[in-house]
């Protein structure tokens, strides 16, 4: 056997003949047997009975209309309701005319005349056929998303713009739900799917009942294209009554990033980015889940693409400064600096002073943040090293990492080089991790922390409570000190509930060992009570906003002279 | 007789049917076929039982064949009996005339086929 007919054999598809008539059969199955491997039916039910055995080798089938057991219009209802078969092509062939409109709403899809036509006329006919039906099995494979069925994003760009051809302007949605990440560690995988395609199902129904198309880009980012509205509220309704059918406890809610009346000018894939990047932009605490993208928004993009850009120069040129926040020991008589948090300031040349509400969530999205904490990491070692210069006891300094830091390769590796190259021990610099990412890394995260406890670092839970904070947090996690997020003190005088829960988390911490932090403390109020009730440190203005290096130093000198 | 002299003999279109089946081989299979085969059987039970939807599966079936092997004739003759009978719910005698002329025309064919060489 050469190449070719092995090429030829694998290629061959597979086509059944359903024709009473021996000689029809026949001369049928002679002049397509050079191209095709051929099966034979003599009526209706038997190809039904070939189909069952065989159904994945069939490309087409030729079917004859009248024919004793079965007659092919029986056989074409039959395949028409039934899944399976359905969508394998169909020629029927017919010596009526009469028949074609019947056969064609039955799903024929192309007629063969009997007497045969020109052997050419069939073998083409044929071919177009099964070419097309394998085209569109192509699409239908890699148009969809692979788990909810929606169009993927090249597809759903690609009809939006066959959809704006024909209408003038539509709205282009980005929808994302709110913690879905989050969701996906408490709920589990499945179960997270499960609710991406039921949300997925509700975006169908509304792309249809709108005249548009709804598409998944990943994970919970989907897009819908639809006719202009005035009002948007019911997507947010639709898609919040599914997640709150299946899960009535979760804090999950949709948040639609809208790009009104878009038309062919506007740049699709560029549009469909930024309705994504809006829907992200709506942060829990919010008062609205809508957001449009307006020129507001663009300029924004900009900057942001700005920040980004310069990212790189500013750790060259040492534009990041590090300030530092005192933590107060108060357990004492007088309130003395028992520590630090390292904060990071963006001075730029330009723009001058950058607020790390600006730039921080944005490097967590794009990973630059891992580089950012580890040059922090850095500059306070070399400031502790500074800071020795004139000073015994240099207060332990916290620094923060982001959860995506814990997927650096060696991570404590790399901090124990830093620590090693300044010459500093492992007990001068705590590290803070946030409780979200507590939450949302759990396994990853909790074996890296208890790596580096182990080599001697100490942990701090910071903004507990500011989340999904869970009682379980404080219990399964790895953690030496929790940092109470400034939310209690802000609403501190609210009711007596926020004192008295304040006062139980700092009992249960000190019962577990740990050490407790009260971030945010602003009024003597709040400091007098916090004492009262045994709190070891607090972080707030009441007693120092975070200042640079070298006021911190002066701080400290004073202190440490004060002692003396 | 050849296959090409049959085709004239019938009145047949032996060009198209050489253009269907492609080699004289095939076609002297099928013609073998042909007259092996029982087509007026189900036409003449149709008739016996004055049951008209027989007559016209039989008719449609021999018209079908006749078409692809070329017999002009034989499937004119078909064709006929096809519309008159197609749709019918009452049987009607006048079919039965259709029916002789059929008849002699496919037994002639039948003859024919048996002295090719």
């Amino acid at each position: 056997m050469n190449r070719e007919d092995t090429i030829n054999l694998l290629v061959k598809k597979t086509i059944l003949i359903v024709e009473d008539d021996e000689i029809n059969r026949t001369i049928l199955s002679a002049i397509l047997e050079d191209d095709y491997n051929i099966l034979t039916a003599t009526n209706g039910q038997e190809a039904l009975d070939v189909l069952n055995n065989e159904i994945n080798k069939i490309s087409l089938i030729l079917l004859d209309l009248i024919m004793p057991v079965m007659d092919g219009y029986t056989f074409l209802k039959i395949k028409r309701d039934n899944e399976i078969i359905k969508d394998i092509p169909l020629i029927v062939l017919t010596s009526e005319k009469s028949a074609e409109v019947e056969c064609l709403n039955l799903g024929a899809m192309e007629f063969i005349t009997k007497p045969f036509e020109e052997i050419d006329v069939i073998k083409v006919r044929v071919r177009h056929l099964i070419e097309l039906y394998e085209k569109t099995v192509i699409i239908k494979q890699s148009s969809d998303d692979g788990l909810t069925n929606l169009y993927n994003k090249e597809f759903f760009m690609t009809y939006a713009k066959q959809l704006l051809t024909y209408n003038n302007e539509m709205d282009l949605i980005g929808i994302n739900l709110l913690n879905f990440s989050i969701l996906t560690e408490i709920i589990g995988k499945t179960m997270s799917e499960d609710l991406l395609k039921s949300v997925a199902e509700e975006l169908k129904a509304i792309a249809r009942q709108y005249n548009g198309i709804a598409g998944r880009a990943y994970d919970d980012d989907f897009y819908l294209l639809i006719t202009p509205q005035n009002n948007y509220d019911f997507i947010n309704d639709r898609i919040n009554n599914v997640i709150q059918s299946k899960f009535t406890t979760l804090h999950t809610r949709s948040r639609l990033g809208i790009y009104p009346r878009v038309t062919l000018e506007n740049e699709i894939n560029i549009s469909c980015d930024r309705v994504i990047q809006c829907a992200h932009m709506i942060h829990s605490q919010e008062q609205t889940d809508i957001k449009f993208f307006d020129e507001n928004f663009n300029k924004m993009t900009l900057y942001h693409q700005r920040l980004i850009t310069d990212f790189d120069k500013a750790i060259a040129e040492d534009q990041f400064v590090i300030y530092f926040q005192p933590k107060f020991d108060i357990k004492g008589e007088k309130p003395v600096v028992g520590g630090a948090e390292a904060l990071v300031r963006w001075i730029h040349p330009e723009l001058g002073f950058i607020s790390p509400g600006d730039f921080i969530p944005l490097f967590e999205d794009n990973g630059l943040i891992s580089k950012l904490d580890l040059y922090v990491f850095e500059r306070v070692c070399r400031h502790i090293v500074d800071f020795r210069k004139v000073m015994k006891k240099v207060p332990t300094i916290s620094v923060n990492l982001s959860r995506v830091d814990f997927y650096i390769e060696n991570l404590s590796t790399v901090i124990c080089d830093l620590i090693k190259k300044y010459n500093l021990q492992p007990n001068c610099i705590n590290i803070e991790v946030t409780e979200s990412a507590y939450v949302s890394e759990t396994n990853h995260l909790v074996e890296k922390v208890k790596e580096l406890q182990d080599l001697g670092f100490k942990f701090e839970i910071d903004d507990f409570g500011s989340g999904y904070s869970s009682v379980y947090t404080v219990v399964s996690m790895p953690f030496d000190v929790l940092k109470l997020d400034m939310v209690f003190m802000r609403n501190f005088n609210q009711n007596d509930k926020v004192k008295t829960v304040v006062a139980r988390m700092i009992d249960m911490v000190k019962s577990l060992n740990g050490k407790v932090v009260a971030e945010g403390v602003e009024t003597s109020e709040q400091y007098n009570y916090l004492k009262d009730n045994n709190c070891d440190y607090i972080q707030g203005y009441y007693l120092s906003k975070p200042i640079p290096a070298d006021a911190f130093l002066k701080l400290i000198v004073s202190e440490e002279k004060n002692d003396n | 007789m050849t296959i090409k002299e049959f085709y004239a003999v019938i009145n047949g279109n032996y060009e198209d049917a050489l253009k269907r089946m492609m080699y004289d081989m095939l076609i002297s299979k099928m013609l073998k076929k042909f007259s092996e085969g029982s087509y007026l059987t189900m036409i003449n039970e149709g008739i016996q039982e004055k049951d008209i939807k027989k007559v016209f599966t039989g008719a449609h079936t021999l018209k079908g064949v006749a078409g692809n092997l070329s017999f002009t004739i034989l499937f004119d003759l078909a064709s006929e009996l096809c519309e008159k009978t197609r749709g019918k719910d009452e049987y009607n005698n006048e079919i039965e005339t259709d029916f002789v002329a059929l008849k002699e025309e496919y037994n002639k064919t039948i003859q024919l086929i048996n002295e090719i060489q």
